[in-house]
């Protein structure tokens, strides 16, 4: 999987497949859990849902989706379990656990940080170093 | 104590590891149908939702390269040996099936077809001893054809392998690759016949110029003489090069005896 942003432009004016992006690296995990502090959710549901959040910017096949999600799940940072969806098919939901709480609030706090960090220097200018 | 907990310890790896596989399967395939099902409800053929939902789930784990022999026909790949390489690519979509009712005379990858009769444990594809000709389109309904882009044509060095001896192909036997007291290079190849001309050319070079002079009309002059109108560029009569056809043999021999040290002004 290899992450890139594309920061300069706004999602506004592009077309889908323009919009596309990748994201960056290491941040998979914490939008998934994200999506799932939201509700409990299964494999294609947490694919549908970044992909309408981001408004089409993001979306996350099922080859990394699933990967990322057994990762999770080894390290405790979620729970599976088996249930009957709408349409009478059987999922897998996943849920968040208390350990995969408190690793997104610390994740979401480290981005913060990062990205106000990196746009401070992309918007630095010669005169207010000086 | 310790080495116990560890052999139990593998078989509980081993135990969770099939059972994290089989859930993994089995999401998948939950996946995949759910995506098709929504494809579907959107008005979309099942087909056509079915190839758009793999193209959305990526590749397949199991995809890995390409094997080099399938039907028993070894892949033309270049960056594989020679012993490797066969004359023909491999079949891609549509394999021959049937024995009997196919038209073998009008296909042009007989030898490849007779490969495919024979089925997956066949001997290896007969080698053609001409020079390949690029494939574009078969003419046959059975094949599918090879894109010369797709497919290199063979590299010369390798196009004159030496036969393996001994091995049944299409209800004859092959000869052996080469006799006592033939050097292997010189087995059932023109490129032994090239050779031996090579070596005469040189040794009879100026006694051959005159006769070779009065072909193309000119007053006795000696080969070497000749030897500008005959440029490197020209190469020898079986090169595929643009002009080298027209290249008659006399100026052949010239360009050969210039090519000689001892002619070379």
């Amino acid at each position: 999987m290899a992450y890139l942003v594309g920061l300069e432009e706004g999602p506004g004016d592009m077309s889908r497949d323009e919009k596309q992006r990748d994201l960056v690296q290491g941040t998979l995990h914490m939008l998934i859990l994200k999506t799932l502090a939201l509700e409990p959710m299964h494999g294609y549901g947490i694919g549908i849902r970044l992909d309408q959040i981001s408004k089409g910017v993001f979306q996350v096949n099922a080859g990394s989706l699933f990967p990322a999600l057994r990762r999770l799940e080894r390290d405790g940072l979620i729970a599976g379990e088996w249930r009957v969806t709408k349409n009478n098919r059987r999922a897998k939901y996943y849920t968040v656990t208390a350990q995969g709480r408190a690793q997104l609030k610390r994740e979401a706090r480290d981005w913060e940080l990062q990205t106000s960090a990196i746009s401070r220097i992309l918007q630095a200018s010669l005169g207010e170093l000086s | 104590m310790t080495m116990f907990r560890r052999v139990v310890g593998g078989i509980r790896a081993l135990i969770r590891n099939e059972h994290v596989e089989r859930e993994l399967d089995v999401e998948l395939r939950e996946y995949l149908d759910t995506a098709v099902e929504r494809k579907m409800s959107a008005g979309t053929s099942r087909t056509d939702a079915e190839r758009a939902a793999r193209a959305e789930m990526g590749p397949r784990r199991d995809q890995g390269p390409r094997p080099r022999r399938r039907m028993g026909v070894a892949r033309r790949d270049p960056a594989a040996g020679p012993a490797l390489r066969g004359t023909h690519a491999a079949p891609r979509a549509r394999p021959c099936r049937g024995r009997r009712r196919h038209d073998r005379h009008r296909c042009r990858r007989r030898d490849e077809h007779v490969q495919h009769h024979a089925g997956p444990f066949a001997r290896p594809a007969a080698r053609r001893r001409t020079w390949p000709t690029p494939i574009v389109s078969t003419g046959c309904t059975r094949c599918s054809p090879v894109e010369p882009d797709d497919e290199p044509p063979l590299a010369r060095e390798h196009a004159y392998q030496p036969l393996a001896p001994g091995w049944q192909v299409h209800r004859r036997w092959r000869r052996s690759a080469w006799k006592l007291g033939q050097y292997a290079h010189e087995a059932d190849d023109v490129r032994a016949g090239r050779v031996a001309g090579e070596e005469v050319a040189r040794h009879q070079a100026d006694d051959l110029a005159p006769a070779a002079d009065d072909d193309l009309g000119g007053e006795r002059q000696p080969s070497r003489e000749l030897s500008p109108h005959v440029g490197a560029a020209h190469g020898s009569p079986d090169d595929e090069g643009p002009g080298a056809p027209t290249l008659t043999a006399s100026r052949w021999l010239s360009s050969l005896a210039s090519t000689d040290g001892r002619n070379i002004r």
